[in-house]
């Protein structure tokens, strides 16, 4: 299944306002409490889907995006791979929170996201990933995450890391050794301070600036309210707070 | 191979490669290197994730800035690079040792190779990062994006399996076996070299591993350590 779904706002007046909401399903897209959220309304993905998240955040708007639930990854009958590409253009000024549920690799699934934002001059982003290593008990499938964010053209972060049984170095020190929560975050217009480290036996987090007003956070532990509070502690500006305005269709 | 690349290839050339274990020293405070197969393992990663950055852009380093044509241009192209492999290595003490090592690196070559293209990587403010000077060297020494790439899975197999003697005791010579196997697991890397060489910057691979930023810090951060990094 190929789908896609399509979010333009852009700021008119005092309000930020959709002013292009397409998509088709599973995708179906919702307003809620000044956020964008996306909702799936079948499994998805599965081997051999394709989707598509394109989001344009026009000059000065002001954006969050998130998702209703955690999206799964189920193996295709035939061993298919599925993608789940994400690309965002941010304008001139303009704000975008990108933090959608997390991805759950299930065992035997084959999948690759790709998260690629575009910031325009002064342009700011939380852009948070979360993914799940398996269920409880479970030996995830293969996963590859890619995520970019470049500003002006010129890149803040790229990243991209492999998960799965038969990559090489799997659950150890060279990729998240025992941890099934894996957390990364890139911040963009803030002030980062110095670099931030926690590291424990079964859990651990980095705070780490990359620009003058940028930093990535990147952080593996047992589960999703341990993980993320260690990361909340790193630094206050990874907990994702009310946006200013809340956009209108 | 000429004389001119096998100083390259030496661990005994002035490059300062013995204060690096690549992370093991991390990785074995740590708990996840402690024998010959949790070694083995953790250069597996290594090779498949930011081993192949480095060979990556050692190469297209190697490659492109031989055909620079002007000052400018090379200086635009390094400074490309130079921002692409800072944005592959979000740990600050990661970003300031890799360019310590090519700094380090430089300071030798300068004083044995003039070519323009060392000099644009030796202008890099704080340091160039360590595989975009080692791509102007092996290019200055003669090589070509092959060489380079060589020489960067050589200097990781070399620093992981040398440390591991210091740190942990193991028997160089089981290690040394080791570095013969993951050796041609990178030499089956190197047929990516070619294309390594044409990319735009942008493209080049970016693997990585959450831990590796992430250990790789709270290294930097101790202060009873025997290798920098």
């Amino acid at each position: 299944m190929k789908a896609s779904a399509t979010i333009a706002v852009a700021r008119c007046g005092e309000r930020d306002v959709v002013i292009d909401q397409r998509c088709s399903a599973p995708f179906s897209v919702r307003q809620c409490d000044g956020r964008i959220l996306l909702a799936s309304s079948a499994a998805a993905p599965v081997g051999g889907d394709e989707l598509e998240l394109t989001v344009d955040v026009g000059a000065g708007a002001l954006v969050s995006v998130g998702s209703v639930a955690a999206s799964m990854v189920w193996p295709g009958v035939g061993g298919e791979s599925s993608s789940m590409t994400t690309t965002c253009a941010v304008g001139d000024a303009a704000h975008l929170d990108l933090s959608l549920e997390p991805t759950i690799s299930l065992a035997r699934s084959r999948h690759r996201t790709t998260t690629l934002v575009r910031l325009g001059s002064d342009a700011t982003c939380r852009v948070l990933e979360e993914t799940v290593l398996g269920r409880r008990d479970e030996v995830s499938g293969r996963l590859d995450l890619s995520l970019r964010v470049e500003r002006d053209g010129r890149p803040i972060l790229h990243h991209d890391e492999r998960f799965g049984p038969d990559v090489p170095g799997a659950w150890s020190s060279v990729s998240v050794g025992a941890g099934r929560h894996v957390v990364s975050a890139v911040l963009v217009g803030i002030d980062p301070g110095p670099p931030e480290v926690c590291v424990e036996a079964d859990r651990s987090a980095a705070w780490l600036p990359v620009a003058a007003d940028a930093a990535v956070a990147m952080a593996v532990g047992p589960d999703r309210p341990s993980t993320m509070n260690m990361l909340a502690a790193l630094h206050p500006a990874l907990v994702r707070t009310a946006p200013v305005s809340k956009p209108r269709a | 191979m000429d004389a001119a690349l096998l100083l390259l290839v030496d661990g005994r050339f002035p490059a300062g490669g013995h204060a690096y274990s690549a992370g093991v020293e991390a990785a074995a405070a740590v708990g996840d290197v402690v024998d010959t197969p949790t070694l083995e393992r953790y250069l597996l990663g290594r090779i498949a994730t930011t081993g192949r950055v480095d060979a990556a852009f050692a190469a297209n380093s190697c490659a492109r800035l031989q055909c620079a044509t002007d000052a400018d241009a090379l200086a635009v192209l390094v400074a490309n690079l130079d921002e692409e492999y800072s944005a592959r290595t979000p740990s600050p003490y990661l970003r300031h040792t890799s360019r310590r090592l090519g700094r380090q690196l430089l300071r030798a070559v300068t004083r044995i190779w003039t070519t323009p293209a060392i000099g644009a990587v030796s202008a890099v403010a704080g340091g160039a990062h360590q595989p975009i000077a080692l791509g102007a060297a092996v290019a200055a020494a003669g090589g070509d994006a092959n060489d380079a790439t060589a020489l960067s899975f050589h200097h990781l197999t070399a620093a992981v399996t040398s440390a591991a003697v210091r740190l942990l005791g193991l028997d160089p010579i089981e290690l040394a076996v080791v570095q013969e196997r993951v050796g041609r697991r990178c030499d089956g890397f190197r047929s990516d070299a070619t294309e390594w060489a044409s990319m735009a910057p942008a493209d080049l691979p970016a693997w990585g591993g959450s831990l590796t930023e992430i250990l790789g810090e709270h290294h930097g951060s101790l202060d009873a350590r025997m290798f920098v990094a």
